[in-house]
């Protein structure tokens, strides 16, 4: 049988920040799908950063917090995220999981496609359970983008999955929103491919039926912790 | 309640909300730490400057990924500006753009001695537990972690400067942080 944690004995290094670019992705690799080892590895982080914070104190060079200010102001002063607008949306059993999320499950390769066909069987079998599907549309920034979400609300599983999507530039990624009562949240950042196709795997949230609505827009890459560029997408629960 | 109220952790929110003079605070706070940290890995005050800058960058953009129950958001900070100013560091040594006079200093000292010049740095530490649960490592150990910590070489380059086996380095650097772990997880219970 194959060690259940193959990374562990890298830990302590990939918290101290040392690890080859390979040895780092196989470790980020494990420790998404690994709880026990997020344990471990968050054990070591904060041994790393007990050191990190007991560093001599040196005085702050005059002028910095005016600089990081500006450098903030800069961040934020984008065009703020225009109101949600009207969306469309339907529920509808696994059956009728549109072409773009079924695309989605392909894009999103043969491991996820075991663990989705995990999370649509009893579906798949008949047996009722209903994903919940939104349809989002292309903004006047994206006439030609069309996207579909579908949520597992049983497995806290989504997926998002869009056509259509102009290029960006690599300094951008379009961002998910979920939006409750006003309030954003980020659903996750993805980068379309040369066609215009992008998706996303996210985590339901156990309260996702609050969040009514869903946005995408185009963010600085990496994601923002906030909505700052033109939305490109919008649809409702 | 005022912001210059709020816990850290509530100005964390506040910043992933969008409040920039959740920022400033958050900076008036924390600010020293970040800059002392990158500071300790870049001799360099205005690389580190950049660093900090960084770092708060970061804080604005990814703050709604801070997680309260993964530590404190004063050793979140000190963890990034660390880590990004190791980051440099690679960069600026690819470069060939960095003093190495530490490094050599740590290296000359034999094998066994237990003269480690890294010693000088790790008792430049403030928090005297870290220094106390610095100084119980075998001297071996020390000085892999002192190339690791304060100098961010990978296992490979670490084995290369000690002439070391990269199997030796790899255990030594991995005892050295499960035993700092044990003793700053006892210490901090009593």
């Amino acid at each position: 049988m194959s060690d259940p944690h193959p990374v562990r004995d890298l830990l302590p290094a990939f918290s101290l920040g040392i690890l080859d670019e390979d040895e780092s992705r196989e470790v980020k690799e494990h420790l998404a799908g690994c709880a026990a080892c997020r344990a471990e590895a968050a054990s070591f982080h904060e041994v790393t950063a007990r050191l990190a914070a007991s560093a001599p104190e040196r005085d702050l060079p005059a002028g910095l917090e005016a600089r990081i200010t500006r450098a903030v102001d800069a961040r934020a002063s984008v065009a703020p995220f225009p109101a949600a607008p009207a969306p469309r949306l339907r529920r509808s059993p696994w059956p009728a999981l549109t072409a773009v999320a079924a695309a989605a499950a392909v894009l999103l390769g043969a491991g996820n496609l075991l663990q989705w066909s995990g999370a649509i069987g009893p579906a798949a079998r008949g047996e009722g359970t209903r994903l919940d599907t939104a349809v989002l549309a292309g903004t006047a920034s994206a006439p030609d983008a069309y996207g579909t979400v579908v949520l597992d609300p049983k497995d806290n599983k989504g997926v998002l999955a869009v056509t259509g999507l102009p290029a960006l530039p690599p300094d951008r990624q379009y961002q998910l929103w979920l939006v409750r009562d006003g309030q954003r949240r980020s659903g996750g950042v993805f980068s379309p491919d040369a066609e215009g196709y992008g998706s996303l795997l996210l985590t339901v949230p156990a309260d996702f039926r609050d969040f009514k609505s869903f946005g995408v827009s185009v963010e600085p890459r990496g994601g923002s912790p906030a909505p700052t560029g033109p939305r490109v997408l919008a649809g409702k629960l | 309640m005022s912001p210059a109220d709020a816990s850290d952790e509530q100005l964390m929110q506040r910043i992933a909300g969008g409040d920039r003079e959740a920022v400033r605070l958050l900076y008036e706070r924390h600010g020293r730490l970040v800059y002392s940290c990158a500071l300790q890995v870049i001799s360099d005050p205005a690389v580190a400057e950049e660093v900090c800058q960084d770092v708060f960058l970061r804080v604005w953009d990814r703050a709604g990924t801070y997680r309260p129950d993964r530590g404190k958001v004063a050793t979140w900070l000190a963890r990034i500006s660390r880590n990004r100013a190791i980051d440099v560091l690679r960069t600026l040594r690819a470069r060939g753009g960095v003093p190495t006079a530490v490094v050599d200093e740590t290296l000359s000292a034999p094998a066994g001695s237990g003269a480690d010049p890294g010693e000088q740095l790790w008792q430049s530490l403030r928090d005297e537990r870290v220094r106390e649960a610095v100084a119980t490592l075998p001297p071996d150990q020390r000085r892999a972690l002192t190339l690791a910590f304060f100098h961010g070489f990978t296992h490979r380059q670490i084995a290369d400067q000690l002439g070391e086996p990269l199997g030796t380095v790899k255990t030594r650097i991995r005892d050295a942080m499960i035993k700092l772990r044990a003793r700053l997880g006892e210490r901090e219970e009593i």
